[in-house]
């Protein structure tokens, strides 16, 4: 594939280009949209607006319910960060057991963990919410904190399993020969060479607990620690059919990892894609 | 409010401390209230505010969820885990999650029977209230349900209020004549009006027909009213009364629809019209019956409740709060903000000019409750909503969904 | 592929020879975690399957009641039927499409990672605010109709979330947009890992386009393609959010799926043993699913 034609080249690009448009449609009425006045939305809901309103996004930033678009963005990224790192720190040291301990003992861990990832959680959160109801882990950034760090370690543990599983032994054993101790020897050696991994993780975890609704939905609803996905669902609910209303709100929901995606790009697809060779 | 078991278990740790500081300890009470994010909780936690600011030492948590699906599914997984609050807000009878029945025949909720104010408990709500002799909610005001009308669109339309069925299909016409809708419908949500045209139809009849499905002596599909109300839905919907795509719409729809005056009307509660209202404040909007000639009959029902848990541990002080809601005062109170009228004021016949044409129907005691308030399972409302959208969109006979109906109403048996 | 050299090897476990050099303790929170938040929880859910719990009184053992209300009910065989439908020509479609944009993006084309970045942009949002907007362009007076009219075709405006016809296909729709990308990402990747002098051998050789795609390129894609099919076969599955958003389920059960089904019999109507009966049926598919998918693409991939 070294010299394809010129005018192959050319037809693939046309072609391309063409497709790309048609996959913006949907990006270029929720920019649209959201910038229209209520005037037009029921006279002309499809076309250009006659004039910008900018003030739809103020009214859609203050969000419903007492609590603002920004503060349930906060609150996402709190409990993003919060899950993905834990998930970090649990799936790493697990993985590295697994991939040190004994040919049978480590399969069976693995496998003990992996199931996780299969089983869907609309089983488990029924229970899991009168538990968590109980000691006050309902209604709070914490609560879903402890939840993901619990729902996605299978997915991370398998992840870093066939990372580590590949690390050969000798740079520990060299750092042994030192005299380091073990946690030493992970926090030192280990986990830096993780890296790589580690970003896959971060990114897939990060993307999930993001993104994820139903389990915000029934653990956070109604509670001032609403994330993004429960306050837009709220604002639709309040809002329906003010499509410029809601599409402000769907915008703001959407710009932070449009942009996370548009600044790491490379790392984010990497991180999607690292089993495939 | 002082609650005797508190003082006599605090007695003795007031030993060891300066006696000063004892009725500050004995009277401190929080009472734990969850309500809908709505002019309906908004009213609990404005009263809350008021009573805690009048009674010194009770103090209000008011938690609210999302009105909706979510609100009962808070309360019942409160409930369930343990975590009960003290004050709920409830739906008279059955059909939602929050509906008081349910909550009450699995013994989560306290009998109120032995409050002053039970004296003058409305007739029309004992079966959506009482189990036996025990009493499980307190009425908080009058819903009326009917066919919520915009009174200068209609003018302009040249339409009158619709005496029968054939006003209100010709009506339909007229509308559509003008590029606009008469009414309009939510096709995931169209149980009011189903349920409007079977007051006339089903219930005006046999007001008794819950009581008599549940002792299993009549059935949907032998009802000849039942059928009848679909057959009305479906020509509502095969004549254009409804906006177009209203098989995929929502409820805030409605609401949307209305308030932009592509609609003139909507079968649905007084609530809906408030909400509209708060859209469009410009709107001169009115509920009145559905129009079935001879057979009319006006929808009201007593669906927003308070009760109390019944594992509170401030009993008293929460039986204490009801009593004071129960006044005729901070039943207008709360009517001013949550809609709907007083139980004071339709004991004496004064009603909001919104209500008017409903008025003479209640001042004559011709009150249809809600009809699914009395369906034991909630399914059922669930079937019948789907049906009647199944029907218009040709996925269902009449006779298919009256019989899905019955299959509903027995699953549990 | 710096990411994860992770393809496994035929004997992918390598371990130090010095024995236990990790503390099983180490592992220990996460153990725990397991067995609250998977282990302990599933099988708590799991026994409301058998029980008629309303979520307010004792629950009572019923046994298989509501696994035969679940095989026989008409809101039941909807959703499997309509769950089934999705994830197979979701997971068809997305492959078709994702290939397609990877052979056509892969290779030295101007603006090619502007391309990429478009179609795999909807990958990273919500699928909530996704679908959203999707409601909008299908809405009776949106994009859609207008466009179709713009066009002449007045005929073809349909009420597209509100037909019966076409409502299920809406959502694939938006399941289809939005994750195409995806599998482009995965195939991509694929392709890049196929040495170039391989091709390059075949066409001098005198291969034919389709004959290098079919018997180099295409066989090489198969781990690639073990990826792209089986993730978005276990989202396909687990469909939710879309239908929520798009139709709630309707119009009556036109596009209900097992996830919408499990959310609204457990939190809407509260029947939490028949909510956990249809949790159980997903699980049970979820897994026979996941675990032939992986025996026969791994086969293939051995055989390639």
């Amino acid at each position: 594939m070294n010299r394809p034609s010129a005018l192959n080249t050319f037809g693939r690009e046309l072609g391309a280009l063409a497709l790309a448009l048609l996959w913006c449609v949907p990006f270029y009425y929720l920019a649209i949209v959201s910038l229209k006045p209520m005037s037009e939305i029921f006279a002309d809901p499809v076309g250009f607006p006659d004039q910008l309103a900018f003030a739809n996004y103020a009214e859609a930033w203050r969000g419903t319910m007492g609590v603002s678009l920004g503060q349930a963005m906060l609150n996402s990224l709190i409990v993003t960060i919060g899950s993905v790192v834990a998930v970090i720190a649990l799936g790493s040291a697990s993985a590295y057991v697994i991939a040190r301990n004994g040919r049978r003992m480590g399969t069976l861990l693995f496998f003990f963990f992996v199931i996780g990832i299969i089983l869907p959680h609309q089983l488990s959160v029924v229970p899991l919410y009168s538990v968590m109801r109980q000691i006050g882990l309902v209604g709070n950034q914490l609560g879903l904190i402890v939840l993901y760090s619990g729902l996605m370690t299978p997915m991370s543990v398998f992840l870093y399993s066939g990372f580590v599983r590949t690390l050969p032994a000798d740079y520990e054993e060299a750092a042994e020969v030192d005299g380091a101790s073990r946690g030493r020897i992970f926090l030192k050696v280990i986990f830096p060479l993780l890296a790589p991994v580690t970003g896959t993780v971060a990114v897939m975890v990060g993307m999930v607990v993001w993104n994820d609704f139903f389990i915000q939905l029934i653990f956070l609803s109604g509670s001032p620690a609403q994330t993004l996905p429960v306050a837009v669902y709220g604002f639709v609910g309040e809002f329906s059919a003010r499509w410029n209303l809601v599409f402000a709100a769907v915008f703001v929901s959407v710009v932070p990892i449009l942009a996370f995606y548009l600044l790491a790009q490379k790392q984010l697809i990497k991180g999607f894609t690292g089993g495939i060779k | 409010m002082r609650s005797d078991s508190l003082a006599l278990r605090l007695s003795g740790a007031a030993l060891l401390i300066a006696s000063t500081a004892l009725p500050a300890l004995a009277q401190d009470v929080t009472l734990r209230l969850v309500a809908p994010a709505s002019a309906v909780g908004d009213a609990l936690e404005q009263l809350a505010q008021t009573y805690a600011a009048e009674t010194g030492g009770v103090t209000f948590t008011v938690q609210k969820f999302p009105s909706g699906d979510s609100y009962g599914q808070a309360v019942v997984t409160q409930i369930q885990s343990g975590a009960a609050p003290d004050l709920i807000y409830t739906n008279a009878g059955y059909g939602r999650l929050e509906s008081l029945m349910p909550l009450a025949q699995a013994g989560h909720l306290a009998d109120l029977s032995a409050g002053a104010w039970v004296a003058d408990f409305p007739e029309s709500a004992r079966d959506v209230y009482y189990d036996g002799e025990a009493l499980y909610g307190l009425p908080l005001s009058l819903t009326s349900v009917g066919l919520i009308h915009n009174t200068a669109m209609m003018e302009r339309l040249g339409i009158a209020y619709p005496e029968t069925e054939e006003d209100f299909f010709a009506a339909c016409a007229t509308a559509a004549g003008q590029g606009v809708s008469f009414s309009s419908a939510s096709g995931a949500f169209p149980y009011y009006i189903v349920e409007t045209i079977a007051a006339a139809k089903v219930y005006a009849e046999t007001p008794d027909w819950n009581a008599r499905r549940r002792a299993g002596e009549v059935s949907f599909a032998t009802t000849p009213g039942w059928a009848e109300t679909f057959a009305t839905f479906a020509r509502m919907a095969e004549e254009g009364c409804f906006q177009r795509g209203f098989e995929a719409a929502s409820v805030p729809d409605l609401f949307a629809a209305m308030a932009g005056e592509q609609g003139a009307t909507n079968v649905g509660p007084v609530t809906l019209a408030g909400a509209v209202l708060r859209m469009n404040p410009t709107l001169s909007l009115a509920v009145g019956p559905w129009p079935s000639g001879e057979n009319t009959v006006a929808l009201g029902f007593y669906n927003d409740a308070l009760s109390v848990a019944a594992g509170s541990p401030n009993l008293d002080a929460a039986l204490g709060f009801i009593d004071w809601l129960a006044e005729p005062e901070q039943q207008r109170a709360f009517t001013a903000i949550a809609g709907g009228t007083a139980r004071a004021d339709v004991a004496e016949g004064t009603f909001p000019a919104m209500i008017e044409r409903l008025a003479p129907y209640y001042s004559a005691g011709e009150i249809v409750g809600l009809p699914h308030t009395g369906w034991t399972r909630l399914e059922v409302l669930d079937t019948l909503s789907r049906g009647a959208t199944q029907i218009v969109t040709g996925q269902a006979t009449i006779d298919e969904v009256l019989a899905a109906l019955d299959a509903a109403w027995d699953a549990g048996e | 592929m710096g990411a994860a050299p992770c393809r496994q090897p035929k004997d992918p476990l390598m371990y130090s020879p010095t024995a236990a050099r990790a503390p099983l303790a180490w592992a220990a929170p996460a153990i725990v975690i397991m067995l609250l938040f998977h282990y302990g929880a599933f099988v708590a859910g799991g026994w409301y399957a058998f029980t008629d719990w309303d979520g307010l009184s004792t629950p009572n053992f019923v046994g298989l009641a509501n696994f035969r209300q679940v095989l026989t009910s008409a809101e039941a065989r909807a959703a499997l039927t309509n769950t089934l439908l999705l994830t197979f020509f979701y997971v068809t479609l997305s492959n078709l499409i994702g290939l397609g944009l990877a052979l056509m993006l892969n290779g030295a084309l101007r603006a090619q990672n502007i391309l990429r970045m478009v179609f795999f942009a909807p990958v990273v949002m919500s699928p909530l605010a996704v679908s959203y907007v999707w409601k909008f362009i299908f809405s009776v007076n949106g994009p859609l109709n207008a466009g179709l009219e713009a066009l002449g075709l007045e005929g073809a405006t349909r009420v597209w979330l509100g037909d019966p016809d076409t409502a299920l296909w809406s959502v694939l729709v938006v399941m289809v947009w939005q994750f195409s990308g995806l599998c482009m990402a995965f195939y991509l990747a694929g392709l890049q890992g196929i040495p170039t002098d391989l091709i390059e051998a075949a066409e001098i050789d005198g291969a034919s386009p389709w004959r290098r795609f079919r018997k180099i390129t295409f066989p090489l894609l198969a781990p690639a393609a073990t990826v792209s099919i089986a993730l978005p076969t276990i989202f396909g599955l687990r469909t939710f959010d879309q239908v929520i958003a798009l139709t709630f389920g309707g119009p009556g059960y036109a596009t209900e799926t097992l996830a919408t089904q499990i959310f609204k019999q457990t939190f809407a109507f509260g029947r939490f043993g028949y909510g956990a009966a249809f949790a159980l049926v997903l699980t049970a598919l979820v897994l026979v699913v996941s675990v032939i998918q992986l025996l026969v693409l791994r086969a293939r991939e051995d055989r390639i």
